[in-house]
């Protein structure tokens, strides 16, 4: 009979710093070596445990569950569950030690593992050679014949004493003793790199680790023949004996819902009927048309067959809870778009005015959680959070975890430190690992940095690094994914301290749940939610009647010509550079254009190269055409060019011949592939299929091109109608009510691509007179102020440094009248000398004190009353202080508020620029395509957008508007400073005209800030 | 200056122009302990002249302050992420780089920058080392960290032939011409430090003509802080004129009360007490013999006067050494002849390093008569004090053994008397290091220890075994009593090793530790690595 084995005691990388090896190759390792069984004992933790399973799908050695614990008082123990029951036990007794330390660390006594029921759990005790009686009494005693010893030797000189004495130990006190590995990696070539993590673990040079390193790579999983000249075989029989014991896996796992969604007298089933039935008469109030009664049935029936009725409950109900604090939310995702969720409110997109098809609802073949994405306004996500930790208890409801690895700087800044290499030089490297390789090291790009890739010391922290790309460093907070259990959550999975005081996280993350077929609810934040309901609420003031966004018009002509402008600074999604580009040339007309807009402009089309080929076409420049009547139907509606991820998949399906299920494993490979490295197996089934099918090599090539375009960054349909309707209600309210709009955004700050500067500015292009903060007239927030609510008065929150309970301070003292004096004010509204300070800094006090510099001496000269005393009067009289110059008080108002509403900068050196020739925004206009001009702005914003090959957008500002600028790789790196930190830049360029816009595509830069002055302007960068 | 008074005095009996020069190299600024006292500008008679000040800046102190100031362009301070260059190189200058410039941004200029962090340490024993030299043109130095030298050059003015041939030897002492400086001359320390900032080169010598070239300079090279220039800016004051023409007690409600006491300094209205800088002490005293010695015998007196000397020099401040040199100066010609002398425990007693230098004096050929001896004391650290008695297991036990350490080092030599430290390593060889051997021995770190026996004799170079079979052969087969113990370790450093480490025990009874390589190279095989005791 051959030697069996099963590894009890083994460490993955989810032992953060300790275990050298993922999951995956642990177990594909064992299995490889002919292992029946390995269990993954991360330390305290079931982080690794999903990736383990997944990987074991399919292997010969099984997967067992288990953790290593070192108790504060007594020994380190291995844990493993041999049941659902005991895995459940397990999960608890890790919560339990977790919560009880601050994040990352555990802390777990003797007392605590006593009085635990840890029912159906074997005990293993690594123990060290020095083991005493005691200890084995107490465990004998504890655990009974759930507990064994494990004999782990390592070739440390001591292995043949080692044997006897625990041995001997083992048989005096009758308790069972097992071989087991104590292992750190799956194969010895990870020694070096288990060296790396000790070093970075104890924060040293490896010269300076000393003993804390492993003295030999003994600690890997040794091959059968190995282990058999090292243990007596009775210890490896064993070792199979009790992982035979072990007879649970991951796949027992069942969500179960949360039950307390269904009144009684109602399954989940009925009630959702219920509801839906409800929505349906509000959202027509006149009868809903045949077809819509139809989808409904169709959609109700798929979701009780799959019995996920529990959850569209869940997310109702945090949907109803929002709407119900006037919280405004919307659901995205693929399940979101179905009649059912616009029924019960969770989307505002009527499904059937757009003619939406809804392929991607939950599918009956894959047996696969729906999926929903609720965005909240960002100021107000929070409470909704605390909600449901109200409600379902902190025991049940938890954020996943995101698992931070690491990445090319990262590993190269720890493994370098490591190995003892000078800050300065791992800087200059970890520089030229530009972020557009992706996560992987480029060995090419370190010439520029005169750096040797060839020596030594080089080439190990480069391989190392490389190696260590990947691995899990610490677990973080998922920005909104839920989990929320039917009983308690701990016994599912277990859940850590997170950094946020009173947040807690489970210990996998979201494609951990997925894995597993685990249901979560995502609550993640949007800014423009924020705005958008701020704005509604500020016309319903002006309009004298409630507001929402139910009562923006559909489909408004002029919307859509400001849109087609790309007028839309400050319009959700199209204000970015590249999409303000695009919309002259797309042209939307309707909503479903605005689908494609949202959806096109995005890394994923631009990759796959789909957005010229679907200009083309929208143009009538290119013949639309298809290669089959199949091929038509998928993306007719896009003319021919796939621009949702949806299209990709249904084209694997008809044009390659995949299953739904398999074109859905080919959906999760995608969102994957940069991290796992190309779609594998797929490609040669993809384009295999194709070609089988009469299709071109060239349509199969470039169908793959465009699936590893969409990987990260491809948009689902239901997502970009999402997002279409907040770019057409937020572009409706610009268009008609610009004032509300700005005002909205300004009190959402920050958000969105623009800073106040050039939204305050925008909106006084388009005729509403904007007035500066002022103690006596401006509230905290912009307010919208005159007869016809038709002026803008900024807001105090504006005012840098300046606190929201002091601006509340004045807003509430001033009820009882104006402030007449500087005194007065700071008398009534308890305002220090700094406060008042800062008020007349930022131009507030203009109407008590005069200009600014008399306005600070005043503020800064009031000696905040005593309690008891009366406030002191102190005579002296205003010295003589200048009165700030135009461009003094520019430079004020930018330093202080961000913007100013005197004049432009640019204005002020205009004499200076023409002298040199430099033309203005607006003279630039007429100018005819093609032309060689210069020009000079303020820069306002820099994008270098992730796909467009190195180029980068900056846009820059003078007193008449704004030029967009196009700065090709090249002339970027020529003029590097010129680009990167000027304030205000000159150009020389040619004329680039597509419609409407203007480019002007740079040929020469010069850094003119110093002109400036003082003058702070920052531009907003995004890289 | 006393002490090298001295020298000259006592040394310049043959006329030897070589002997009545430097007798010791330049002091070592490694070595300097420094004393300040809190002095005013001398006084000499009243009413007191009114002092003038030389103020010099090194605005790339930071980088000349560095061991290797030719390997870096930049020197950068500040937490991660907002460090901001504090001084550049003169190449990196003529690359378009600025001070202040944020490290992001001088990088995005020079890709290649190569930088450091600022080392205040360096700097401030560099700024010492200039003023050490500014005490060759007055009395009064004072140092304003991190960069600058106030000098009172007042009362040196007419010795040195005016104020212009005294800046220009000020400049030269301080060695401008290698490292650029900056220079300014007032009445007031405040002005001097003010205008070097903001208007280099300038000289006012009157109190007179302060207030008109103060007024225009602009408020951002006063001292005030953040605060107060930030209040000023919103003021619309942007010079100091502007600033002392507002009401001293508007200003100093609204700044801060030093504002106008720091102005009133400034212009002289208000003394500003400036703390003294005082080079540090150190022991040099030389002898010239009365006739040529030619034996050791008969330098034993005046070395015995040059330690009491020293003796004497150190009780007086309290202090105690653990090195001084002494130098035999033969006939022109001859190079000196140099005993260092050195102890493990300090000590300003004369006797003890009598004791020591017996030991040297008596093994010593002379190859030249000597004509002088001069005594330089090594670094001095506070004195520690004495107890005598009869405990050895204590203190005197310490101290016994510790004598009894630099009695053996005297006589057998320095290099034939090693320390062993112990280092937490798993390579044998690199798990311990050769260190000078103090008492207690620094070998005494248990964590250092393996916790598998190690032979107390390890070869310097392991040695190859023979085989008979597949059986290493030390004198007969080795019989093996324990192992292996695997080690596998050292990659980082270029020298890692792969071995089984096995206890053996040879025909001839002796306990030896012996290894297989486990990697394949041309020495694979067995080999001998230590004999156990």
């Amino acid at each position: 009979m051959p030697v069996g084995y099963a590894e009890l005691h083994a460490l993955s990388n989810f032992t953060f710093l300790r275990g050298a090896s993922h999951p995956h190759e642990l177990i594909e390792q064992a299995a490889v070596l002919g292992y029946g069984a390995l269990a993954l004992t991360d330390e305290c933790s079931f982080a690794g445990i999903v990736r383990a399973h997944v990987a074991a799908r399919g292997q010969s050695a099984r997967l067992l569950i288990g953790t290593e614990l070192q108790l504060v008082d007594g020994p380190k123990l291995v844990l493993l569950a041999t049941d659902r029951a005991a895995y459940g036990r397990l999960c608890a007794l890790i919560t339990q030690a977790r919560r009880a330390a601050p994040k990352g660390q555990y802390h777990l006594t003797r007392a605590t593992v006593e009085s635990a029921d840890l029912c159906g759990c074997l005990v293993l005790w690594p123990a060290p050679i020095s083991a005493s009686g005691s200890e084995v009494a107490w465990l004998k005693e504890r655990f009974g014949t759930a507990a064994a010893l494990a004999i782990e030797l390592q070739a440390d000189g001591r292995d043949r004493l080692r044997l006897e004495r625990l041995s001997t130990l083992a048989r005096t006190h009758g308790l069972l003793a097992t071989a087991s590995g104590d292992v750190h990696m799956h194969a010895r070539a990870r020694q070096r790199l288990q060296d790396v993590l000790t070093a970075i673990r104890l924060g040293m040079p490896l010269e300076m680790a000393g003993h804390a390193l492993l003295p030999n790579a003994e600690r890997c999983l040794q091959d059968l023949a190995t282990l058999e000249r090292r243990y007596p075989r009775a210890l490896l029989d064993v070792s199979v004996q009790l992982a035979e014991q072990c007879a649970f896996s991951l796949e027992e796992l069942r969500y179960e819902y949360p039950e307390e969604l269904v009144p009684a007298g109602h399954t989940p089933s009925t009630w959702l009927a219920q509801l839906t039935q409800r929505g349906l008469a509000t959202r027509w109030p006149d009868g809903a048309p045949a077809s819509v009664l139809a989808t409904v049935r169709r959609e109700l029936q798929l979701i009780a067959e799959l019995r996920y009725e529990p959850f569209f409950l869940t997310v109702e109900d945090l949907v109803r809870y929002a709407r119900g604090r006037g919280i405004l939310c919307q659901g995205r995702g693929s399940a979101a778009n179905s009649v059912v969720c616009y029924c019960l409110g969770i989307t505002e997109v009527d499904p059937m005015r757009m003619s939406l098809l809804f392929e991607r609802f939950v599918s009956k073949e894959r047996d696969e959680p729906p999926d929903i994405d609720v965005d909240f306004e960002h100021e107000r996500r929070e409470e909704v959070i605390q909600y449901l930790y109200t409600k379902y208890g902190r025991h049940r409801a938890a954020l996943a975890a995101t698992v931070i690895s690491y990445r090319p700087k990262s590993a190269l800044r720890d493994v370098g430190r490591a190995l003892g290499i000078d800050p300065s030089t791992i800087e200059r490297l970890s520089k030229s690992v530009r972020w557009w390789h992706g996560a992987v090291i480029d060995t090419a790009s370190m010439d520029e940095t005169g750096l040797d890739p060839a020596s030594p010391r080089l080439a190990s922290l480069l391989s190392l690094s490389r190696e260590l790309l990947g691995f899990p460093r610490h677990l973080s907070q998922h920005v909104g994914g839920f989990v929320i259990a039917r009983d308690t959550l701990a016994s599912l999975v277990p859940i850590e301290n997170a950094a946020m005081p009173d947040r807690t996280v489970i210990q996998w993350d979201k494609d951990d749940l997925e894995d597993l077929g685990l249901l979560k609810v995502d609550v993640l934040a949007l800014g423009m939610l924020t705005a958008i309901r701020k704005a509604l609420a500020l016309v319903a003031v002006k309009r004298g009647q409630p507001f929402g966004m139910a009562d923006v018009p559909a489909e408004d002509r002029a919307t859509y010509d400001m849109i087609c402008r790309a007028d839309t600074l400050g319009v959700f999604q199209i204000e970015s550079r590249a999409q303000m580009a695009m919309l002259p040339r797309l042209r939307p007309r309707n909503f479903y254009d605005l689908v494609i807009e949202v959806a096109i402009i995005r890394p994923g089309p631009i990759q796959g190269g789909m957005v010229h080929p679907y200009l083309r076409r929208r143009a009538g420049l290119e013949p639309v055409e298809y290669p089959s009547e199949a091929v038509r139907t998928v993306l007719e509606r896009t003319l021919g060019v796939p621009i949702f991820q949806e299209q990709v998949m249904q084209l694997a399906v008809v044009a390659a011949g995949f299953t739904p299920g398999e074109s859905d494993s080919l959906r999760r490979a995608m969102a994957a592939w940069k991290r796992k490295g190309g779609l594998g197996h797929f490609e040669e089934r993809l384009i295999g299929g194709m070609r089988a099918r009469g299709y071109s090599d060239d349509f199969a090539q470039a169908i793959y091109r465009q699936m590893l375009g969409f990987g990260e960054y491809g948009f689902p349909q239901s997502h970009a109608a999402s997002f279409a309707l907040l770019v057409y209600v937020s572009a409706w309210l610009k268009c008609h009510e610009p004032a509300a709009f700005t005002a909205a955004l300004l009190n959402s700050q920050p958000m969105g691509f623009y800073a106040p500067a050039q939204l305050v500015r925008d909106v006084r292009e388009h005729g509403v007179e904007v007035l500066a903060p002022d103690v006596n007239t401006s509230d905290a927030d912009a307010t919208l102020v005159g007869p016809e609510h038709v002026q803008l008065r900024l807001g105090l929150r504006g005012i840098r440094g300046l606190s929201g309970a002091t601006m509340q301070r004045i807003t509430q003292a001033r009820r009882d009248g104006c402030y007449d004096s500087v005194q007065s004010l700071a008398e009534r509204a308890a305002l220090t000398g700094a406060e008042l300070a800062t008020l007349a800094a930022g131009g507030a006090l203009a109407g008590l004190a005069g200009h600014r510099h008399r306005a600070v001496w005043q503020a800064s000269g009031v000696v905040a009353p005593m309690p008891l005393f009366p406030s002191p009067r102190i005579a002296e009289g205003v010295p003589l202080l200048r009165a700030p110059t135009e461009g003094e008080d520019l430079v004020a108002d930018y330093r202080e508020l961000g913007l100013t509403l005197g004049r432009h900068p640019l204005a002020l050196l205009r004499n200076r620029l023409a002298a040199r020739d430099l033309l203005t925004a607006a003279e630039l206009r007429a100018v005819p395509a093609g032309q060689r001009v210069r020009t000079a702005g303020l820069v306002l914003v820099r994008q270098r957008p992730g796909t467009a090959s190195g180029v980068i957008f900056v846009t820059i500002e003078d007193e008449t508007g704004v030029t967009n600028l196009i700065i090709w790789r090249n002339l970027a790196q020529r003029y590097r400073q010129a680009v990167y930190e000027s304030r205000l830049l000159a150009v020389e360029g040619v004329v680039q005209r597509e419609g409407l816009v203007l480019h002007l595509v740079a040929e020469r830069l010069v850094d003119r800030s110093q002109w400036l002055g003082r003058l702070l302007t920052r531009s907003r960068d995004f890289h | 200056m006393r002490a090298r008074a001295r020298s000259r005095r006592t040394i310049g009996l043959r006329g030897d122009e070589a002997l009545t020069l430097d007798l010791f190299a330049p002091l070592e600024t490694t070595a300097a302990v420094t004393a300040r006292t809190l002095a005013p500008p001398e006084s000499r008679q009243s009413p007191r002249p009114l002092p003038l000040w030389l103020a010099v800046s090194f605005p790339m102190l930071p980088v000349v302050a560095l061991s290797d100031p030719d390997s870096v362009q930049a020197v950068i301070e500040g937490p991660p992420g907002q460090q901001r260059l504090v001084a550049l190189s003169a190449a990196a200058e003529s690359l378009g780089l600025r001070r202040d410039l944020s490290r992001t941004a001088a990088e995005i200029r020079v890709p290649t920058l190569t930088w450091c962090e600022r080392r205040p340490e360096l700097e401030a024993r560099a700024l010492e080392a200039r003023a050490r030299a500014a005490f060759a043109l007055t009395s009064f130095v004072s140092l304003e960290p991190p960069d600058t030298l106030l000098l009172e050059i007042r009362g040196s003015l007419r010795l040195f032939g005016g104020l212009e041939a005294l800046i220009e030897r000020a400049l030269a002492a301080l060695g401008t011409a290698r490292i650029p400086a900056t220079y300014a001359v007032a009445p007031t320390v405040r002005a001097a430090l003010w205008l070097v900032r903001g208007q280099p080169g300038v000289r006012v010598e009157s109190l007179a003509a302060l207030p008109g070239v103060l007024a225009r300079l602009p408020l951002s090279v006063t001292d005030f802080d953040a605060t107060v220039r930030s209040t000023c800016e919103r003021l619309g004051l942007s010079t100091i004129g502007e600033l002392a023409r507002l009401p001293r007690a508007g200003i100093a409600r609204r700044l801060s009360p030093a504002v106008p006491r720091w102005l009133d300094e400034a212009f002289g209205r208000e003394a500003q007490p400036r703390r003294r800088h005082v080079l540090a002490v150190r022991f040099t005293e030389a002898l010239a013999l009365p006739a040529e010695s030619t034996s050791t015998v008969a330098l034993w007196p005046w070395c015995t006067r040059l330690l009491q000397a020293q003796e004497r020099f150190l009780v007086q401040r309290d202090a105690a050494i653990t090195q001084c040199r002494l130098r035999l100066h033969h006939r022109s010609g001859q190079p000196p002849t140099m005993l260092t002398l050195e102890r493990s425990l300090p000590s300003a007693r004369a006797q003890e390093w009598l004791a020591l230098l017996e030991e040297r004096l008596g093994r010593l050929d002379l190859c030249a008569p000597v004509v002088a001896v001069a005594l330089r004391s090594g670094a001095v650290s506070p004195a520690v004090p004495l107890e005598e008695g009869l405990d050895l297991s204590g203190r005197d036990g310490r101290a016994a053994s510790a004598r009894l350490l630099d009695r053996l080092r005297a006589r057998l030599g320095e290099e034939a008397v090693q320390g062993m430290c112990l280092i937490p390593a798993h390579c044998p060889e690199s798990a311990f290091r050769r260190v000078r051997p103090t008492w207690p021995s620094a070998a005494a770190v248990s964590d250092a220890l393996p916790c598998t026996p190690r032979p107390l004799w390890l070869l310097s170079a392991p040695q190859a075994l023979l085989l008979r079979g597949t059986r290493p052969w030390y004198g007969g087969p080795l019989q093996v009593l324990s192992g292996p113990e695997r080690i596998e370790s050292g990659w980082w450093s270029g020298q890692g090793i792969a071995r089984d480490y096995y206890i053996a025990c040879a025909p001839t009874g002796a306990r030896l530790w012996i290894y297989r390589e486990r990697v394949a190279t041309p020495q694979a095989g067995w080999f001998l690595h230590g004999v156990f005791a």
